[in-house]
């Protein structure tokens, strides 16, 4: 990799958009499996329960699937997952 | 990325290209990763009994994204050679010779 693509405010910045786009889908994964009815507009124990739980799993989900890609890409030398199309 | 058309550029205009495909492929990356995780997490995760993964969604969620990965670089190739089709179906118009088949 090109070391200029590593210098401190690219790297922060990577970081923080991938942190706000992992919230985001695991805050609506999490929303549309824990919370089903729209009766009032609060949340109910069950929900909030089913919501703590669902972060937890999602989070444990990450690992896996960051040691998965870490695996991969070992095994393609030296790079980033590349040759797939962006959507 | 092959194929891209980076001829034509100056030298450091195709500086230039190489290090912005070089920062869109580390945000696809990480793109990836997140939307590999959501859809998998979606198809095998389905009830908050405890807080932790299942022995059987772990293995769901791995081979999720084993499948994903595959049919990703897989539909890849296809693009690339549709592609390569299209830009030699550009090129080899209008009674050129050379044009061989595939």
């Amino acid at each position: 990799m090109d070391p200029s693509a590593m210098n401190p405010v690219d790297l922060a910045r990577r970081e923080m958009a991938f942190y706000a786009d992992l919230f985001n889908k695991m805050a609506e994964v999490c929303f549309r499996k824990c919370v089903t009815r729209y009766s009032d507009g609060d949340l109910q124990t069950g929900e909030n329960v089913c919501v703590d739980r669902c972060v937890s799993k999602y989070l444990s989900a990450l690992q896996k699937v960051g040691e998965l890609l870490q695996e991969t890409q070992q095994q393609q030398t030296g790079g980033a997952v590349g040759g797939l199309p962006s959507r | 990325m092959a194929g891209l058309p980076t001829g034509g550029l100056s030298s450091e205009d195709e500086k230039r290209m190489m290090g912005i495909m070089q920062e869109m492929q580390i945000q696809d990356s990480m793109r990836l990763y997140n939307e590999l995780v959501a859809t998998c997490f979606q198809n095998c995760v389905d009830n908050f009994r405890s807080s932790k993964l299942e022995g059987k969604e772990e293995a769901c969620v791995v081979h999720c994204a084993q499948k994903y990965l595959k049919a990703a670089a897989r539909a890849g190739q296809r693009f690339a050679e549709q592609q390569q089709q299209q830009m030699m179906g550009l090129s080899g118009s209008s009674g050129s010779s050379g044009g061989g088949s595939k």
